[in-house]
């Protein structure tokens, strides 16, 4: 909200510099956004009355004005279609930098000199009018600074953000009130000059309210032969500084006094009313209604209108209808100042997506007890604005007054919650500036009753009268103390930092960590969902796109588009991560099952680009790899590094069929014979189809079984007091033999001195038939009780390699 | 045979320093001092002297064999070690080239803010909650105070399942979830994911917050400044300082917005900060005692504070990061630089 300190001036007493005042509403709660001081661009520009009009020797659109300005007389080229003699208008001189961006100099039009010119609305920043010259009435004075014909030109707006609570500061006089409360001064009300020379208005209009339940209070009065025309200047600046566009005096005498005090109201032309009746009430079912924008509105059931005898006429508290509105021969109008129920208007305004300044105050409350004075307000300013009759006496329909309920403020209590310590006579003196009725209960713990101002709908018990002694008091006044607390251990703690420290594992192994959106495409043949993720979905009712319209279940989905979109940038040797959690609905069940999963991807070169690795590696079949591509292993490292930090033990690979995964190159993961998740590459046919151009890695595993496992407790084992013999050993077997099953065939031996088995050398290449493969394993041979012999070693050495060649048919070289 | 002992010694002791290989000392020993060596040939002369004299020409004869196997050693120490330094001056590499290892990778920034927030807090005495994204109506909103057509709604706008099933809109439905758990003392943090229907350069429709509440005996509006200023001077640094000034939210009164003086300019006024030298950093107040009904707290034993604050904020601020949708494009030359 936009608000002019000029006009604040005029209901309350400020002798403190815009600055300030900005600063001591912010500290009250009423935040001040900004700060702009307009109109001391016009300095120069002067009033001027144009005397006479000549034409202009080279053109014929434009022509020479000779303006009065009072001591002299200029003459200027003008080319505005409204150039008129006798209109009073704005002359800026040679040199004005004016707030429009219109720097004015001294130059020929046409080979007519014209020093200065006559401005817009729009030239001068004091309007959106650039159709032609800005008219003052006639008895503008001439020839006098703009700034002293009009007291408003230079003001200072502030940009005013009152929170929902706050509907009572949604006008200059709501926010007078903060201003006079926190600095102690007090609020003057304009009286209202009421001329009422018309006949009686209970003549001419009858209001019913069935509906009251959703229209507590409905004030008209009426005014006759008003002239509906633009209303004067300083009507027509402040509303625009307010950000409300002028449309006819009429319609604008309804903005300005609610832009005064925050009263919506509204005008209707009363001959378009049937049968001289208001009638307000609950609309009928499916009816359609055409409000002012030219909206048809199928309307909400239980919404509020208001209807003459045969029609609908306005929605109640949000928009006129286009069927009474007031037009250029509208000749007798009637206002509307009504108190609608704040929730009735809220429903319907919600339910058509509609928010207007007076649903947007209706909604927030507005003061019951304000409706007559803002109905006599609105009738003076139409009366001296556009003429007319005032008619005699006031329509008020207020079946059931609203009153403010007493609430028992104790002073013990307010002084408890603040951390303060301040009198009973000192909370009562905030209260009252704030328009609180206080009386004084007595008892220990300093009670105090309190009755709200009409106007404050939030103060409904204890703690909104304690917030307001806190507010007045000046929360910068409240001491910052260290709350006194028992200390107990932090159980709390231990998922978090296993997160953290699977990160931690992670980071080492060289993957960084992405965050990707919970929601993904409903589209289930998107690429990056297909195959991945193509269950049941979890659906948004209102997404904000369809590629972000159904939860997650996987993390696959985001992990590839963070994988094309780093591959499309040419960032090709990418690792990366992601811990989230995916959403599982459950049959029967509102909300879904939430995992938190850990998945990764890898593709590119195995070794960053620098001089160590240059020279590549040799691979398993006797070459030599300059760059490697990142390979299973890779990965599988990865993911063993976490399942080693995490101290997760019994881990087994076994053979997986996911279909998205090359067949030969993925493993589910089980631990403790469960099946947390899957390693693999990503099969060609999804690389294709997702359009990635390198070959990628996945896993996926769920984290919670992990953590459940974690560093289970650990018993010491004795260190070996014996030196150990170890022994190599190689087989020739074919490819799909695994190492597994070599290492299972030697641990069934059950021969207790064998304490490791690892394969240490893997070949392929020449001198290997084709098919298989060399796997080389050293056995490491101890015992816990004495040095074992060389030849006891090579007996059981021995019982493996004949074991080995028996149960595999291989060849077995020592 | 004094004088050829003597003669000996001086010629052995040229002899070693112009010796400047281990081979020919060594040679040399052999040949001084050696089975067959020249000492020992003027030593068999030893019995050819008069008795007389052969005990102090013997003693010379011993003393000058062990001062020569001292300076055969001494040259040979000093002649391995000029070698070594030698060796070692030729192995000598360029200790300036990168270490040999797999580069580092990078938690997400976000999840790294986060995790300092979790720090400062639970230094503070906060412990640490967690609930679900996926909410009901009754802890998003209806327990929090904001029953169904409050205006406050208004002010998040919310992603839906059902008409009872949404996205949380802050991490506040924990507070209610903690409370119900548990009798106060409650002390906790709660950071997590939190989802609105809105996406611009400074939203994002998934976002992330932390929450802390601390309820108890005699908590209050006090001790809220007092535990948020230690914060902000722990996380900020203690040269900003703090403001707490009157808001609004539905869960908290009274209700205060905190802003700390802006860490680009420090408070003299900058773009930032849009020249008013503050920013809002975190939404703060006293836990509404209406909430207090939802989880059997009484109202008159018990009150307490309640904060949230936004991690992409608070990085952004931290980092100079101009745009919120950078922490969600997943661009690795975005999440390499921090």
């Amino acid at each position: 909200m936009l608000i002019s300190l000029n006009w604040l001036k005029e209901f309350v007493d400020i002798d403190i510099e815009p600055e300030e005042v900005a600063q001591v509403l912010t500290m009250g709660g009423i935040e001040i956004e900004s700060l702009t001081h307009v109109g001391v661009e016009l300095k120069s520009c002067l009033t001027g009355k144009i005397e006479k009009v000549t034409a202009h020797p080279n053109s014929e659109k434009l022509k020479l004005a000779h303006v009065n300005l009072g001591e002299r007389t200029q003459t200027v080229v003008c080319g505005a279609p409204n150039t008129k003699v006798g209109l009073v208008v704005a002359y800026a001189p040679e040199g004005s930098d004016l707030p429009s961006g219109v720097k004015v100099g001294r130059v020929a039009i046409k080979g007519v000199d014209s020093p200065g010119m006559l401005c817009s609305e729009k030239e001068l920043g004091l309007g959106e009018d650039a159709s032609g010259l800005l008219v003052f009435e006639e008895d503008t004075p001439i020839g006098v600074p703009l700034s002293r014909a009009f007291s408003d030109i230079e003001d200072v707006i502030l940009e005013v953000s009152v929170t929902p609570n706050r509907g009572d500061c949604l006008s200059i006089i709501g926010v007078a009130r903060e201003i006079a409360a926190l600095t102690g001064k007090t609020v003057k009300l304009p009286t209202v000059d009421l001329d009422e020379s018309g006949g009686d208005i209970n003549d001419e209009l009858a209001v019913e309210v069935p509906d009251f339940d959703l229209c507590p209070r409905y004030v008209a009065k009426m005014i006759d032969n008003v002239e509906v025309k633009v209303s004067p200047f300083p009507v027509r600046l402040r509303l625009f500084r307010g950000g409300v566009r002028p449309i006819s005096n009429i319609v604008d005498a309804t903005n300005y006094v609610l832009m005064e005090c925050g009263q919506p109201l509204h005008a209707f032309d009363y001959f378009s009313l049937g049968g001289q009746k208001i009638v307000v009430r609950r609309c009928a079912q499916g009816e359609v209604f055409q409000t002012l924008d030219k909206m048809d509105r199928r309307l909400p059931v239980q919404s509020l209108m208001i209807r003459d005898a045969e029609k609908s006429v306005a929605l109640a508290g949000i928009m006129g209808g286009l069927n009474s509105e007031i037009l250029d021969s509208t000749n007798r109008v009637v206002i509307e100042s009504a108190c609608f129920e704040r929730f009735g208007v809220r429903r319907t305004a919600k339910a058509l997506g509609m928010s207007t300044e007076a649903s947007f105050r209706f909604e927030r409350g507005v003061d019951p007890d304000g409706c007559v004075w803002a109905a006599n307000r609105v009738a003076s300013c139409i009366r001296s604005w556009s003429g007319g009759n005032i008619l005699k006496g006031i329509i008020d329909v207020y079946p059931e007054p609203i009153t403010r309920r007493a609430v028992t403020l104790r002073t013990a209590k307010s002084n408890i919650t603040l951390g303060l310590n301040i009198s009973l006579k000192e909370v009562k003196s905030y209260l009252q500036r704030l328009g609180i009725a206080v009386k004084d209960l007595g008892g220990a713990d300093g009670a105090l009753e309190c009755v709200a101002p009409s106007w404050r709908w939030d103060l409904e018990r204890e703690i909104d009268y304690i917030e307001e002694v806190a507010r007045i008091h000046g929360f910068q006044n409240i001491p910052a103390t260290m709350p006194v607390c028992d200390v107990e251990p932090d159980h709390t703690k231990r998922e978090y930092n296993l997160v953290n420290k699977v990160r931690d594992l992670m980071n080492a192994s060289n993957f960084t960590e992405i965050i990707t959106m919970s929601f993904i495409s409903s589209n289930a043949n998107d690429p990056f969902r297909k195959d991945f993720d193509s269950e049941v979905d979890f659906a948004l009712l209102n997404p904000l796109t369809e590629d972000f319209s159904v939860m997650r279940r996987s993390l696959l989905p985001g992990l590839m588009g963070a994988l094309k979109r780093n591959l499309n940038f040419k960032n090709e040797n990418l690792r990366l991560y992601e811990i989230g959690r995916t959403f599982v609905p459950v049959l029967g069940v509102e909300t879904p099952l939430e995992h938190l999963k850990l998945t990764g991807a890898a593709c590119g070169s195995r070794y960053p680009n620098i001089w160590h690795f240059s020279r590549g590696e040799i691979d398993i079949l006797g070459k030599v790899e300059v760059r490697p591509e990142v390979d299973f292993f890779d990965i599988k490292g990865a993911l063993e590094n976490v399942l080693d930090g995490l101290g997760i033990e019994d881990v087994q690979y076994t053979s997986s069929d996911r279909p998205f995964l090359h067949p030969g190159k993925s493993s589910d993961v089980l631990v403790k014979g469960d099946k947390i998740g899957f390693i693999g590459e990503l099969s060609p046919e999804k690389t294709r189809e997702i359009g990635l151009s390198k070959k990628v890695q996945i896993f996926d595993v769920l984290l919670e079984p992990l953590f459940v496992q974690s560093s289970k407790d650990r018993v010491f084992d004795p260190l070996p007091r014996y030196p150990y013999i170890e022994r190599d050993l190689s087989v020739i077997v074919e490819t799909n033999c695994s190492e597994d099953k070599i290492k299972l065939l030697i641990s069934r031996l059950g021969h207790d001195i064998i304490t490791s088995v690892i394969l240490f050398d893997l070949y392929r290449g020449e001198s290997i038939p084709e098919g298989h493969k060399s796997m080389a394993f050293r056995i490491r041979y101890q015992s816990e009780d004495r040095t074992l012999t060389d030849a006891e070693v090579q007996e059981v050495h021995s019982q493996v390699i004949t074991a080995l060649m028996t149960e595999l048919g291989i060849a077995v070289r020592e | 045979m004094k004088d050829q002992l003597n003669s000996l010694r001086a010629s052995t002791v040229a002899l070693t320093e112009q010796t400047f290989d281990l081979k020919a000392l060594s040679d040399s020993r052999i040949k001084i001092l050696g089975r067959k060596g020249e000492l020992t040939l003027v030593l068999r002369g030893l019995k050819d002297l008069p008795i007389e004299e052969r005990s102090a020409v013997g003693q010379l004869a011993n003393q000058i064999k062990t001062d020569l196997e001292a300076l055969f050693d001494t040259r040979e120490a000093s002649l391995r070690d000029e070698l070594e330094r030698a060796q070692l001056a030729l192995e000598s590499i360029d200790i300036t080239m990168p270490g040999r290892r797999l580069p580092l990778g990078r938690s997400h920034i976000l999840n790294r803010v986060t995790l300092e927030l979790v720090d400062v807090f639970s230094g503070l005495g906060f412990q640490l909650a967690e609930g679900p994204e996926v909410e009901i109506d009754y802890y998003n909103f209806e327990a929090l105070n904001m029953p169904k057509n409050h205006p406050a709604r208004d002010m998040q706008d919310t992603f839906y399942f059902s008409e009872n099933v949404l996205l949380r809109t802050h991490t506040s439905p924990v507070q209610i979830r903690t409370m119900e758990k548990r009798k106060p003392p409650v002390k906790v943090i709660c950071p997590g994911k939190v989802y609105r229907r809105d996406a611009d350069v400074t939203h994002s429709p998934m976002f992330m917050q932390i929450e802390g509440l601390w309820v108890d005996k005699r908590v209050s509006f006090s001790d809220l400044k007092g535990v948020l200023t230690a914060f902000a001077r722990e996380y900020f640094g203690d040269k900003l300082a703090l403001r707490f000034r009157p808001s609004f939210f539905p869960f908290t009164e009274p209700s205060a917005e905190v802003d700390i003086q802006c860490v680009i300019c420090g408070g003299s006024g900058c773009r930032t900060c849009s020249f008013t030298g503050w920013l809002e950093i975190l939404g703060s107040g006293m836990v509404d005692p209406a909430l207090y009904k939802f989880v059997n707290y009484d109202p008159d034993i018990y009150s307490g504070f309640a904060f949230g604050l936004g991690i992409e904020r608070v990085a952004m601020l931290k980092y100079g990061i101009p745009d919120i949708r950078l922490f969600y494009e997943n661009d690795v030359r975005f999440l390499s630089q921090f």
